[in-house]
C-alpha cells in the first residue's frame, strides 16, 4: 500500500513537471506563420525578407511555394475546407471573386493601424484585392500585359495590327529559322493574349448586368488577329509556354514576344550570359486599336478566416506591401509596384519597364472576377485553342462561349449587387 | 481425359481463422475504397460547387449524367482516351512479347540487356515527359536535329493537333513496353524446359514452339497484363499533363485530366464525382471482361 502510494506520488510529480515544462515551451515557442505563394519571382521576393521580418518583429515566416498550375488547386481547397495551414494566401485578382468567401476582411487592420491605402493605386485595388465592398486582399504585383520587340529591328512599336502583321511580312524569314513572334501558345497563356487583342478593339464577354455580349464582330476580329500570329511563329508555338517564347526571343530569333516581360524577358534580356538581345530590346503595348485596354495580372496578399495568426500575418503582409519593398521587389526581383508613389521613384521611372505604368493607367482588366470566373476563362481557353489550331470554325469557337457562358451565369450566378466592373 | 472434382472440407476454426486474416483487408477496403466510391456516387447525384457556400449542396437526380453525354469536351476526352489506350496497349503489348522472346535466353548478353530494358520503366512519367516535352521541341529538340540531318523537314511533334496524340502514345509505349516485357519474360521463363525438349524432338521449328507451347502458357498472364496495361492507359495523367496539358486545342485531352478540371479547378464536386462513377463502372466492366477471358483460357489450358 505504502509502495503504491509513493509510485502514485512519482508518477504525479513526473505528469506536473512535463505538463509544466510543455506549457513553458508554448509559451515561449517564438510565433511562426505560413505564408502560400505563385512560385516566381514573388517567392523568391519573400523568402529574401524573411530574416529581417523575424529580426524586426520575432515572428518567423515560412514561404510555401506552388507553381501557378498547381497553386490555385492547393488554395482553392485548403481554403474552403478550412485548412489552418495558411495564415497567408496570395490570390491572382482573377482568383479574388471564387475565394471572397474564405478570406478575411481587412478593413479593420487597415482602420486599427492607419496603414496608408490611399497610395495603393485605387483603380487597381478594385481590380485585385477589393470584391463586393470588402477589402479582401493588397495589391503588390501589378503587370499589365505588355509585348516585348526588338528595338534593332522593329523601331516604334507598331500602333495597329495592320501595321504589326506588316512589320511581320517584312522580317518574317523561315530559312534562318526566324520567326517574327515568339508566342506561347499553350491554352493558359493564348487565352490571356487573346482577350488582350479582344478588349483592346472594345469586345465585351458581357455588359456591366451579365447579359452575354460575346457573339459579336470584336469577338470574331480577335480570333483571327490571334490566329493570324501563328501564320509568323514557329509551328511548335501551339505547345509553347512562357519558356519556350522568351528563349525564342532572347536567342535572338523573334521580333516580338509575347510571353510577360516581367517573368523572364526583363530578368534575363540584360544578361550577356543568357541573352543575344542585350540592350536591343524593350516592352510597349499591344497595338492598342480602340481602347487600349489589355489583360491585367496582378496579385494580393490576403488572410484566410481560418488562420489562427491573423495579427501575425497582418504584420506580414504591412511589411511586404511597403514602399521600401515594393522599391525592391521591382530593383531585385523585376515585380511592378501597387503603389502610385514607388512607380514615381526615379529607378522605376527611367527603367525599361516604365510603359506598364501608361498601359495600367488605361485601365488593364483581369476576366469575371466571380466564383465560376474560372470555369469562364477555361471555356475561353478551349474555344481560341481550337479555333486557333484549326480543330474548330470561328462560329463554332463563339458559339461555345456564349452557349456556356450564359449557362454557368445561370448556374453560379454573381452575388447581388455584384456588377461586371470588367469585360 | 475426365476431370476430378476435389472439394475440400474445412473445420469451423479454419473458417474462423480465414475471416480472421480477411478481416484488416476488408477493413481497410472498405475504409479506403467502399467509403469513398459510395461517397462519390451520392455526390454525383448533387449540385455542389466547393468554392460557393452560397449555393450549397442540393439533390439534382441524374441531372449531372445527363449534362455528361450532352458535353462535347467530355465525349471528345471519352474519344480520346479510347484511342490512346487502344493503340497503346496493343503495340505495347506486340513489342512486349517480342522482347520477352528475344530476352528469353539465360546467357550474359539477355541479363545484361534485361537490364538496360528497364530504364525507361523505372523513370517517373512526370520526369519522363518532361524530358520527352524537351527532346521533341520542334526548334531546339534532338529529335528534330537528327530528321533534320538526314535531309528531312522538322516536325512539331506537340504543336501539331494531328499528331500530337501519336506522340504521347509514342512516349507511352516507350515508357511501359519493358513492363510488359518483364511480366511475359517471367511467365515464358516458368514454362517446364521438357516441354520445349520434346517438342525439339518432335521437330518443331521456332514458330511452332512460340504458337504452340508460349503463347497458350503464357497467355493467363498476357491476359492479365493487358488489363493492367489498358486500366493503367485509361488512367494517364502525368505524361499529358507534362507534355501537351491536353492541347494543342483538345487535341491531347484524356478522361482524367477532364476530371481533374471539373473536380480541383471548377469545384465542381458533383458533376466530377459523376465522371468518376461511370469512369469507375466502365473500367469494372472492362476488367470482368478480361477475367472472363482469362477464366476460359485457363480452363482450356486445364
Amino acid at each position: 500500500m505504502k509502495r503504491s502510494k509513493v509510485l502514485g506520488l512519482v508518477l504525479l510529480v513526473c505528469v506536473v513537471f512535463t505538463a509544466t515544462v510543455f506549457a513553458a515551451g508554448q509559451a515561449e515557442q517564438p510565433k511562426k506563420i505560413t505564408a502560400l505563394y505563385f512560385s516566381s519571382t514573388y517567392a523568391d521576393a519573400a523568402k529574401s525578407y524573411v530574416d529581417e521580418f523575424k529580426e524586426k518583429t520575432g515572428i518567423t515566416v515560412e514561404i510555401v511555394e506552388y507553381p501557378y498550375i498547381s497553386l490555385y488547386e492547393r488554395m482553392g481547397l485548403a481554403l474552403a475546407t478550412g485548412d489552418t495551414s495558411y495564415d497567408l494566401v496570395t490570390v491572382a485578382c482573377q482568383w479574388d471573386g471564387e475565394f471572397e468567401p474564405f478570406l478575411e476582411d481587412l478593413s479593420d487592420y487597415i482602420e486599427r493601424d492607419n496603414w496608408d491605402e490611399a497610395d495603393i493605386m485605387q483603380k487597381l485595388w478594385q481590380q485585385s484585392g477589393i470584391w463586393n465592398n470588402r477589402i479582401i486582399g493588397i495589391p503588390f504585383a501589378n503587370t499589365p500585359q505588355l509585348i516585348s520587340y526588338r528595338t534593332d529591328l522593329v523601331g516604334t512599336p507598331p500602333k495597329t495590327w495592320d501595321e504589326f502583321f506588316g512589320v511581320c511580312d517584312e522580317l518574317y524569314d523561315p530559312n534562318k529559322g526566324f520567326y517574327p513572334i515568339a508566342v506561347p501558345g499553350v491554352k493558359e497563356q493564348l487565352s490571356g493574349l487573346w482577350m488582350s487583342v479582344h478588349w483592346s478593339l472594345d469586345g465585351r464577354w458581357a455588359d456591366e448586368d451579365w447579359n452575354v455580349t460575346i457573339d459579336a464582330e470584336e469577338t470574331r476580329e480577335a480570333l483571327r488577329i490571334t490566329k493570324r500570329w501563328f501564320d509568323y511563329a514557329d509551328p511548335a508555338a501551339p505547345a509553347w509556354g512562357l519558356p519556350e517564347a522568351d528563349a525564342a526571343f532572347l536567342n535572338g530569333k523573334a521580333a516580338f514576344c509575347f510571353a510577360w516581360p516581367t517573368l523572364g524577358v526583363a530578368v534575363q534580356g540584360d544578361n550577356p550570359e543568357r541573352s543575344k538581345v542585350v540592350d536591343k530590346w524593350a516592352v510597349a503595348g499591344f497595338p492598342a486599336e480602340k481602347t487600349g485596354v489589355t489583360n491585367l495580372s496582378s496579385w494580393d496578399i490576403g488572410i484566410p478566416k481560418a488562420s489562427k495568426n491573423k495579427d501575425a500575418a497582418w504584420e506580414w503582409i504591412k511589411f511586404y506591401t511597403s514602399k521600401e519593398k515594393q522599391l525592391t521587389n521591382f530593383t531585385d526581383f523585376s515585380i511592378l509596384p501597387s503603389r502610385t508613389s514607388v512607380w514615381e521613384n526615379p529607378v522605376i521611372k527611367q527603367s525599361k519597364m516604365y510603359p506598364h505604368k501608361a498601359i495600367s493607367d488605361k485601365g488593364a482588366v483581369i476576366w469575371w472576377r466571380i466564383p465560376a470566373g474560372t470555369m469562364a476563362e477555361t471555356y475561353v481557353r478551349d474555344a481560341v485553342a481550337n479555333y486557333v489550331t484549326g480543330q474548330w470554325d470561328i462560329e463554332r469557337a463563339v458559339k461555345y462561349m456564349e452557349k456556356n457562358f450564359k449557362e454557368l451565369l445561370a448556374k453560379y450566378p454573381p452575388a447581388e449587387g455584384v456588377k461586371n466592373t470588367g469585360r | 481425359m475426365a476431370r476430378h472434382n476435389v472439394s475440400i472440407r474445412y473445420s469451423k476454426l479454419d473458417i474462423a481463422y480465414s475471416w480472421i486474416f480477411l478481416m484488416p483487408v476488408i477493413i481497410i477496403l472498405f475504409i479506403a475504397a467502399f467509403i469513398p466510391l459510395l461517397s462519390g456516387l451520392f455526390l454525383s447525384f448533387n449540385e455542389y460547387k466547393l468554392n460557393m457556400p452560397s449555393i450549397p449542396m442540393h439533390l439534382i437526380g441524374l441531372k449531372n449524367y445527363q449534362e455528361l453525354f450532352k458535353d462535347e469536351l467530355f465525349l471528345n476526352a471519352l474519344r480520346n482516351n479510347t484511342l490512346f489506350a487502344v493503340v497503346s496497349v496493343t503495340i505495347e503489348m506486340i513489342l512486349g512479347v517480342m522482347f520477352a522472346m528475344m530476352l528469353s535466353d539465360d546467357d550474359k548478353l539477355s541479363r545484361f540487356m534485361t537490364t538496360i530494358v528497364l530504364i525507361p520503366m523505372v523513370i517517373a512519367p512526370v520526369a519522363a515527359g518532361t524530358l520527352w516535352r524537351m527532346m521533341l521541341d520542334r526548334t531546339y529538340g534532338v529529335l528534330n536535329y537528327f530528321i533534320t540531318l538526314l535531309g528531312f523537314s522538322p516536325v512539331s511533334w506537340l504543336g501539331d493537333p494531328s499528331i500530337a496524340i501519336y506522340t504521347i502514345i509514342g512516349v507511352d509505349i516507350w515508357q511501359f513496353t519493358p513492363y510488359i516485357t518483364i511480366l511475359v519474360l517471367s511467365s515464358i521463363k516458368a514454362i517446364p524446359k521438357s516441354l520445349f525438349d520434346s517438342a525439339r524432338v518432335d521437330g518443331a521449328s521456332s514458330w511452332k514452339l512460340f504458337s504452340k507451347i508460349i503463347l497458350p502458357m503464357s497467355s493467363p498472364v498476357i491476359i492479365v497484363v493487358m488489363m493492367l496495361r489498358f486500366i493503367d492507359a485509361f488512367k494517364v495523367f502525368d505524361t499529358v499533363f507534362v507534355m501537351t496539358q491536353g492541347g494543342p486545342g483538345n487535341a491531347t485531352e484524356m478522361l482524367p485530366t477532364y476530371i481533374y478540371q471539373q473536380g480541383i479547378k471548377f469545384f465542381r464536386v458533383g458533376y466530377s464525382s459523376a465522371i468518376a462513377v461511370v469512369f469507375v463502372i466502365a473500367m469494372s466492366l472492362i476488367s470482368y471482361g478480361y477475367n472472363r477471358f482469362r477464366a476460359a483460357q485457363l480452363r482450356r489450358l486445364n
